[in-house]
């Protein structure tokens, strides 16, 4: 029996779920803005979100690359400044797949902000200030569209393929995620490994949307 | 006690309504998108407007020109939202200590809403959700929110609309009883006259944006200030004729030919004039009494509308100028309908009461 390759599950996990804890720090306040906010620009803002979603991953990709290679204007500031190199290492993988993830999560979480009745918010505000109005009444009453929303965006990240590969490349150990390792083994005429690293996948998102169902039980 | 001038332009719409209601219940009356719910919202501080001034027993919370604009939570307000806004995920009891101001210690906390729940006779509701509630019940914990912190000034923004006719009744005295520990001014909004009537000693008008009339319920009732007022109230009958002095010195007013006596001129001046009375006001006249009465006119009834308790009569004046339209819209009891025996096209006698015709300014 062939051994069955654990390391880009691990690794694919890792990714997706630091990729969700940033979408879902970065993804929230945007979205408020986009459901409460009325400023200028808030059009062009809503566009910019929804980029990765129409653009080719190869295409979102190579930007990345351009923006972010040695070469590139903010990957020589990181790699001289800050001496980060993140072109093909893991951390560029989650990168990838925050990029992927945000625009589903902005979306879903949105629309919560949005659904939420605006006198319930403004009765919270003639009784306490602003900050604690976000943090007791609307977070609480968005908090299914936000779980909702990091469902969505830990499975895309778990899916991501596309840019993952060309600003992280497919290093086996390193930063060969369980799609790329999927892909790799097919093209090697690996079915077994191909057969139980997909099995393996299909039975973890499910595991996690399981668990995630049972802890969110609502009581009103 | 509450003074507010405020400005505010919206597209399509001009608000700039100046009150100064007393520790008193004041409604604010008018149709929908008169700018009524708006005011409230603009004195809660949920709104903010262009210019003006709002204070609260003397307090400046919000001055266009000084830059004051104090935050809601700040003005001491309670506001009661139309559908009550409950925090769908918060039990009664958290409903109501949110109404606390920030920082009260847990065990006063935890006390005043216990002494809450009881006044609202909610006890046995404290863990239940605003979604378990009847309409009745939400409305109470809705004012309850508003009260348990002792704003300044309390606003309902019209209470009972959202719930069912029969329990209206009922409720709205409930409502009177509950405020009644209540000293400060209390503002509500309605677009039900009768209940403003019932709930307020004072009614001011509103639409447009604007303030058309304030004053105690029977002024505003029976003496509209412009004819816009007057359509507000249902004084429906507008009559437009010229005033001038009759043989004995006092004011007629003639109108389609009949010289009308009026008790209270006011401030009349000769000239085109527009008087109202309310349909309820103008009285049917048997046959056999007319020498009696003053104001009297004949009329054929041309339209009626049987309303169960009562009936409209649209009545076309008989001096031979016969338009196809009717001069005058009555109200009569259905007993009363039924003793004269009332129909469509038959011929009555009627007679405008001095006391109850009413003499409008023109609209400035």
């Amino acid at each position: 029996m062939t051994q069955i390759p654990l390391s880009p599950l691990l690794l694919s996990l890792k990714v997706a779920g630091l990729a969700t804890v940033v979408t879902l720090l970065l993804g929230t306040p945007i979205a408020w803005l986009l459901a409460r906010g009325r400023f200028p620009g808030r059009a062009f803002l809503e566009s910019i979100v929804v980029i990765p979603l129409i653009l080719p991953p190869t295409v979102i990709g190579y930007y990345l690359l351009l923006l972010l290679g040695r070469q590139g204007l903010v990957g020589r500031l990181l790699e001289q400044g800050l001496n980060i190199g993140l072109i093909f290492t893991w951390k560029a993988a989650v990168l990838a797949s925050t990029i992927a993830a945000l625009p589903l999560f902005i979306k879903a979480t949105q629309g919560a902000f949005e659904g939420i009745d605006r006198r319930i918010e403004d009765a919270g505000r003639t009784f306490k200030p602003a900050l604690i109005v976000l943090c007791t009444i609307t977070l609480p009453l968005a908090w299914r569209g936000i779980l909702a929303g990091s469902i969505l965006a830990f499975a895309r990240a778990m899916g991501e393929f596309g840019i993952t590969l060309m600003i992280a490349g497919s290093i086996p150990g390193r930063t060969q995620t369980l799609a790329l390792a999927i892909y790799d083994a097919v093209q090697a005429n690996q079915s077994q490994e191909a057969n139980a690293m997909s099995i393996l996948a299909t039975a973890a998102v499910l595991l996690i949307l399981v668990l995630v169902g049972r802890m969110t039980k609502v009581k009103y | 006690m509450l003074e507010l001038a405020l400005d505010r332009r919206l597209p399509g719409f001009h608000l700039r309504t100046q009150l100064v209601v007393g520790d008193e219940i004041a409604a604010l009356y008018g149709p929908s998108g008169s700018g009524k719910s708006l005011t409230l919202l603009a004195i809660a501080g949920l709104i903010r407007p262009a210019a003006g001034t709002i204070r609260i027993n003397g307090r400046t919370v919000f001055d266009g020109s000084a830059d004051i604009d104090l935050a809601p939570h700040r003005r001491h307000v309670g506001l009661v939202f139309q559908d009550y806004a409950l925090f769908p995920h918060k039990t009664v009891s958290g409903n109501l200590s949110f109404g606390l101001a920030q920082g009260t210690p847990k065990n006063t906390a935890v006390d005043r809403v216990n002494e809450m729940l009881h006044l609202l006779r909610l006890e046995s509701f404290a863990q239940h959700y605003p979604h378990q509630l009847s309409g009745g019940q939400r409305q109470r914990v809705a004012l309850g929110r508003a009260l348990i912190g002792h704003p300044e000034i309390l606003l309902l923004d019209e209470p009972f609309s959202a719930l069912d006719p029969a329990v209206r009744e009922a409720l709205r005295r409930e409502l009177l009883q509950t405020l009644g520990d209540f000293k400060g001014t209390i503002l509500l909004v309605t677009h039900d006259l009768q209940e403003a009537y019932l709930m307020a000693s004072t009614i001011a008008i509103i639409d447009e944006g604007k303030v058309l009339q304030m004053g105690s319920r029977e002024e505003v009732l029976h003496q509209p200030r412009t004819r816009r007022v007057a359509e507000h109230t249902g004084a429906k009958n507008i009559l437009r004729g010229i005033a001038c002095r009759g043989q004995d010195g006092d004011w007629d007013i003639v109108w389609r030919g009949h010289h009308l006596r009026i008790d209270d001129p006011g401030q009349i001046a000769p000239g085109e004039v527009e008087c109202c009375i309310r349909p309820e006001d103008v009285r049917l006249v048997w046959s056999d009494r007319v020498e009696q009465r003053v104001n009297l006119l004949r009329g054929r009834i041309v339209h009626e509308i049987g309303r169960g308790l009562d009936y409209l009569l649209f009545i076309s004046l008989s001096d031979g100028d016969d338009r196809g339209k009717y001069d005058l819209e009555i109200q009569v009891r259905s007993r009363l309908h039924d003793l004269m025996t009332l129909y469509v096209g038959k011929e009555i006698w009627l007679s405008l009461p001095p006391d109850r015709l009413h003499l409008l300014q023109s609209d400035e």
